[in-house]
């Protein structure tokens, strides 16, 4: 049996190599990055360095990943690496006090649910515009993580646990965490492009008023969504807590550029001007190549800070060019 | 014999003081495809929104298939078997047809975490077509149909529940081509053959005659006649006479009775594709020109383009000797053209602030020192004559704008360009939403401002340019189709070139 | 006559302002008897003085209906080229002079990319202020810079008395001054508030959007490098962290005065930035560690914004008339 009437089944984009470009020239970059890194610097490759790369690549893109989601629903959430400074906190202090890394662990991932149900219940039935309420949040965090050490870190001596032992394993020269982190992207990417969620994510961002008529509840989904988010920011800081051996309220600074990057360019792969998993995790790495080439090039940090920016900034050209030319121009 | 598929009988609405519905009797047919006309505020949308239960009706009975009903919200209509598409249909832009007409009921049960069945979709989509045969590429987003394919898609959407009886069908607001009227009549057969009653709103009598079977005619909140199409094509002239009704009669101030003055405005052959072509015009001062089309006649667009917001493709624009299009409100402000925009909740107004506010901001040039400063009670006076001039209710200038009344709102639109002391006045629908008493003040300040100035109205209400304008123009698709002095029988010719595009008889 | 004061809210609200600062300051001064001292008032206000000023720059922004994240990084180039040309030698008042026109400038691709390329604000934002901190890393390498500041006289900025008030205040309440004029008794002012209100309706009166918009901008940068200029004053020092304390007490006085008065202003913002300082102040006072500074400021922040949402008022009455929905009262 065909079908008659639904004739052009597949919409002929495979010859399109401007649109090819667009969709996977980041990636197709990036790759070509790490081939002329690794042949230029032999030690690039070096088992260590990758390990470090691979290690701050899953710790970033598990951090990264509800925020995703975040904007990709047409909201912001600003407040993630807060929440994750304000996790370390939580999460040593618990381990401090006795009661064990599962406890601790436990402790960070509730602080991460309570921070984003409080985003998503401001965001999402109060009303409120979300880059306000998630730099107040933030900032209630953050301070509430300098309480929790009266003013200081909070040191961790030698309390070994679970998270520990999760970070040393390595499966050769991949960490563990990474193969976990990869199989989480996997699943979100499942859950983006094959499942009802995904499809209701982005209606959510174009027609909030379509996805309501269709029976969804809007407010809901923008609370499940921001919940979501500080739970990733959440198991991060755990991760974090453990590497650093410490609670870190000062956390943050860099974390807040580089996800806000790593999501916003990653909009630029293979959707393009939708953020999404695949791209973020692109971005990641992205982001940690630039890091290990920049400090094996002797890169003062700013260079990199630049680089940063700038590749933002071009991003944002680049999206916003490709959708005026799909005919959005006449939105304001 | 058959109970009529809806039956509505008595039907009385009220808004505050107004009678919208004065005892309606409605009956639709199985199967047949009835068509609602009448003018703006004749009651047919006030109808149909109780049909599909956004409003109650406050007397009278509705029956579906024989039995007596409450309709009590949308979704009611919906469980009771009464779908309507909106003008503008909610759709999300990205996805496709297919996507759209399933959204929300991708999976096999609802949830955020369902496999979307794309190809149960797909099949499901197919029989669809199967039972209401359309020709449509529903694999092809959203964001790239035009009108009517998207209204198609919103009208499967809707058909998705197979216990649809009737379905109710806005016109679509753009111009149709040839290849779009096409298929709207083929969704209208394909729904009518599938059984389907389909409740037709529009305001073009072509395509009444070509493709309703029955046609309802409304005036002032009654249901004046009830004819089937083919009486109706027979006798072209009395069915525009039953939508008209007697012309209205002191609402308007009298016409000019001097000559015309110099000619401001001098516009040649102005094209914009797919918006209007061919379009010549002057407006004089001293005179009210009254240019009237409906939804989708390029009126809208014709104002735009003459106030430097609207790109167009051919033709030469004078104005008091100057040639050229402007490039932007601010030139042709500076010229001396003020625009009172047909939307003026988004065009018009800053709604959060006061009147004084809103009344200055086209001339702040006027309002300020040669510094910049603003003067205060000079801005304040000026606006304090203006509200008297116009009666502005209440006179309070600290008010808001959003807290008047759409004729008040409207009267601070003008206060706006009186206090921009311009050369040409262009209205865009400038009575819509407005009451009948602030109608009448609005058309006496529009007639004393032509005594000094260049007037345009435009609008699809045909009463309005008729009753106002001391030269009439009737614009068709985008063409001028009829271009007289006002006098005897010049309404009629006016509303029929209009409507139909040709000169009734 | 009994509804004149009805008819004009602002009467009320100023009077409630002034009630909110007479009980706060009764509060504390019943516990902290120093703090009405003549010493104490002239603390607040110096310590409001800096980040008053930043604020006063967001406050164009935000009258525009737009948002920048941008000015705590312009801020911090502005501390750095300021105090690298004093490092060099250079006169001061080129200094200072090229510090508020690095800021003109970088507001200015804000404002231009935004204004008239319609880019989005807050990603726009983002990246122009990650470029602006890293080129501040530029000059040093991101070391703090001090030295030639005793000999340069930019500390007699900070300790000088002008007309009896100390030189910081002096020179916010004459920034605020001129702002206020601009934004409220200047055709330039009404041309911003109609562009934010509704730029399709400024667009058709013949107001220019696109120019205000990127004046906006170019204000807010300017004004986070003045900022930064006083902050250097205050500590003898350029510091690439300069505008990192800017963000949220900026964002909280902007949105607390807006909530108070009904719209952002120039005197609403003066208002919220006073409150915030007192409220801080008092704190301090009263032995509370500073790192609860944000806590306390964000929380204010969250339910000024909510308590004076025109949704969340009309929500509330519906609570309270009984005929609303019980999912607001969960609120924490």
């Amino acid at each position: 049996m065909s079908d008659t009437m639904l004739v052009s089944r597949q919409p002929a984009r495979g010859l399109d190599l401007g649109g090819f470009l667009a969709r996977y020239g980041f990636l197709l970059l990036l790759v070509l990055a790490i081939i002329g890194l690794s042949i230029a610097m032999p030690n690039f490759l070096d088992g260590n360095n990758v390990q470090l790369m691979l290690r701050g690549i899953g710790i970033s893109a598990l951090m990264f990943l509800g925020l995703t989601w975040v904007i990709a629903s047409g909201k912001i959430d600003v407040s993630f690496m807060d929440c994750a400074a304000l996790t370390t906190m939580v999460c040593a202090s618990v381990v401090a006090a006795g009661h064990g890394w599962l406890a601790g662990s436990l402790a960070g991932l509730a602080t991460g649910a309570v921070l984003g149900a409080l985003n998503g219940f401001l965001v999402g039935y109060a009303g409120l515009p979300p880059l306000i309420t998630t730099i107040a949040t933030g900032s209630l965090a953050k301070s509430l993580a300098w309480v929790l050490g009266a003013g200081a870190s909070l040191p961790l001596g030698g309390q070994g646990g679970f998270v520990h032992s999760f970070l040393a394993t390595s499966v050769g020269v991949v960490p563990l965490l990474t193969i976990v982190t990869v199989a989480i992207y996997a699943l979100a990417w499942y859950a983006q492009d094959r499942l009802t969620f995904g499809r209701y994510l982005y209606a959510l961002e174009r027609n909030e008023r379509a996805v309501v008529e269709a029976g969804l509840s809007a407010r809901k989904m923008t609370l499940q969504l921001f919940i979501f988010s500080g739970l990733c920011a959440s198991v991060a800081g755990i991760l974090l807590t453990a590497n650093l051996n410490s609670g870190q309220p000062a956390l943050g600074g860099s974390y807040f550029l580089d996800g806000l990057t790593a999501v916003l360019l990653g909009a630029i792969v293979v959707k393009v001007g939708k953020t999404n998993v695949i791209g973020t995790f692109t971005g990641v790495a992205f982001l940690a190549v630039l890091v290990s080439a920049g400090a094996m090039l002797g890169w003062q940090n700013y260079v990199r800070e630049i680089i940063k920016g700038t590749a933002l900034l071009l991003g944002v050209i680049v999206i916003f060019s490709l959708k005026r030319r799909g005919g959005h121009g006449k939105t304001h | 014999m058959t109970n009529p598929v809806l039956r509505m009988r008595g039907i009385q609405k009220r808004f505050g003081p107004v009678k919208a519905l004065d005892g309606v009797d409605f009956t639709l047919a199985q199967g047949e495809i009835h068509a609602l006309l009448g003018t703006n505020g004749a009651g047919k949308s006030t109808l149909v929104k109780i049909i599909s239960g956004l409003y109650q009706k406050d007397d009278g009975t509705i029956e579906i298939a024989g039995q007596e009903v409450e309709i009590a919200s949308p979704a009611d209509a919906m469980a009771k078997g009464i779908a309507a598409v909106q003008q503008h249909p909610e759709l999300i832009d990205d996805l496709t047809g297919v996507e759209n007409i399933f959204f929300g009921h991708e999976g096999a049960n609802p949830g955020l975490f369902r496999r979307i069945r794309t190809n149960d979709m797909r099949k499901r989509a197919q029989d669809l077509l199967k039972r209401f045969p359309i020709d449509i590429d529903l694999d092809r987003p959203v964001a790239e149909m035009g009108a009517v394919d998207r209204e198609i898609v919103a009208v499967l959407q809707a058909l998705t529940g197979d216990h649809i009886r009737v379905l109710i069908l806005d016109e679509p607001t753009s111009t149709l081509t040839e290849r779009e009227k096409a298929s709207l009549y083929q969704l209208m057969r394909a729904l009518k053959e599938g059984g389907i009653s389909i409740i037709y709103i529009t305001h073009r009598l072509e395509e009444v005659f070509e493709i309703a079977d029955r046609l309802t005619v409304f005036r002032g909140g009654r249901n004046v006649v009830s004819m089937s199409s083919t009486e109706a094509r027979d006798g072209a002239t009395s069915l525009v006479e039953h939508l008209l009704g007697e012309a209205p009669g002191d609402l308007y101030p009298a016409l000019a009775d001097t000559p015309p003055g110099e000619v401001l405005l001098d516009v040649q052959h102005l094209t914009a594709q797919g918006a209007f072509r061919d379009i010549t015009l002057q407006a004089r001062r001293g005179e009210i020109l009254g240019v009237y089309g409906l939804v989708g006649s390029g009126l809208d667009e014709l104002s735009k383009a003459l106030f430097g917001t609207f790109d167009v493709d051919s033709g030469r624009v004078t104005f008091k000797g100057r040639e050229g299009l402007f490039a932007s409100p601010t030139e042709a402000l500076k010229a001396g053209i003020f625009l009172v925009p047909g939307d003026r909740r988004t065009e018009g107004l800053a709604m959060s602030d006061d009147v004084v506010f809103n009344t200055v901001l086209a001339n702040l040039g006027r309002a300020s020192r040669p510094g910049g400063l603003m003067r205060w009670a000079r801005p304040r006076r000026a606006t304090a004559e203006l509200a008297e001039r116009l009666a502005l209710q209440p006179p309070i200038l600290s008010k808001r704008a959003r807290e008047f009344s759409g004729g008040n709102q409207q009267k601070i639109v003008i206060a706006k360009g009186l206090y921009a002391q311009a050369d040409l006045y262009i209205f865009v629908e400038p009575t819509v939403g407005v009451d009948i008493g602030a109608k009448a003040k609005l058309y006496a300040v529009m007639r004393e401002l032509a005594a000094e100035a260049a007037v345009i109205v435009m609008s699809s209400d045909g009463d309005e340019v008729h009753g106002l304008a001391d030269r009439l123009i009737g614009l068709y698709r985008g063409a001028v189709v009829y271009d007289a002095p006002n006098g005897p029988g010049a309404r009629d010719r006016l509303l029929a070139s209009g409507m139909m595009g040709k000169l009734a008889a | 006559m009994t509804q004149l004061s009805l008819r004009n809210p602002l009467t009320i609200r100023i009077a409630a302002f002034v009630a909110l600062v007479v009980l706060v300051a009764v509060i504390f001064h019943a516990t902290a008897p120093n703090f009405l001292s003549m010493t104490n008032i002239t603390a607040i206000f110096r310590h409001m003085s800096a980040s008053g000023v930043a604020a006063l720059g967001l406050t164009f922004v935000i009258v525009v209906s737009r948002f920048d994240l941008s000015f705590p990084g312009i801020a911090s180039f502005g501390a750095m080229t300021m105090g690298m040309l004093i490092v060099l030698g250079y006169p001061l008042w080129l200094a200072i002079f090229l510090a508020v026109a690095a800021g003109t400038v970088l507001g200015l691709i804000n404002g231009v990319a935004i204004g008239y390329f319609n880019l989005p604000d807050i990603v726009t934002t983002i990246a122009v202020g990650s470029v602006a901190l890293g080129l501040s890393f530029l000059y040093s390498g991101g070391m703090t810079l001090s030295d030639n500041f005793m000999m340069s006289g930019i500390l007699d900025v900070n300790d000088a008395k002008i007309l009896g008030i100390s030189g910081p205040v002096f020179i916010m309440v004459m920034l605020y001054l001129a702002a206020g004029i601009v934004l409220h008794a200047s055709r330039f002012g009404r041309g911003l508030y109609a562009t934010g209100e509704n730029a399709v309706s400024a667009h058709y009166s013949g107001i220019r959007v696109k120019a205000l918009m990127a004046f906006a901008f170019v204000m807010c940068g300017a004004l986070a490098c003045w900022a930064a200029v006083m902050l250097s004053a205050q500590s003898g020092r350029s510091d690439v962290t300069a505008g990192n304390g800017f963000l949220m007490p900026a964002y909280a006085s902007v949105f607390l005065g807006a909530a108070l008065f009904g719209r952002p202003s120039a005197p609403a913002t003066f208002a919220g930035a006073l409150l915030i300082s007192i409220i801080l102040n008092g704190c301090t006072l009263l032995a509370i560690p500073y790192y609860y500074s944000d806590a306390i400021i964000s929380a204010i922040l969250i339910t000024a914004i909510a308590i004076f949402d025109p949704r969340i008022v009309a929500a509330l009455r519906r609570v309270f008339a009984g005929r609303g929905t019980p999912r607001h009262s969960k609120e924490a």
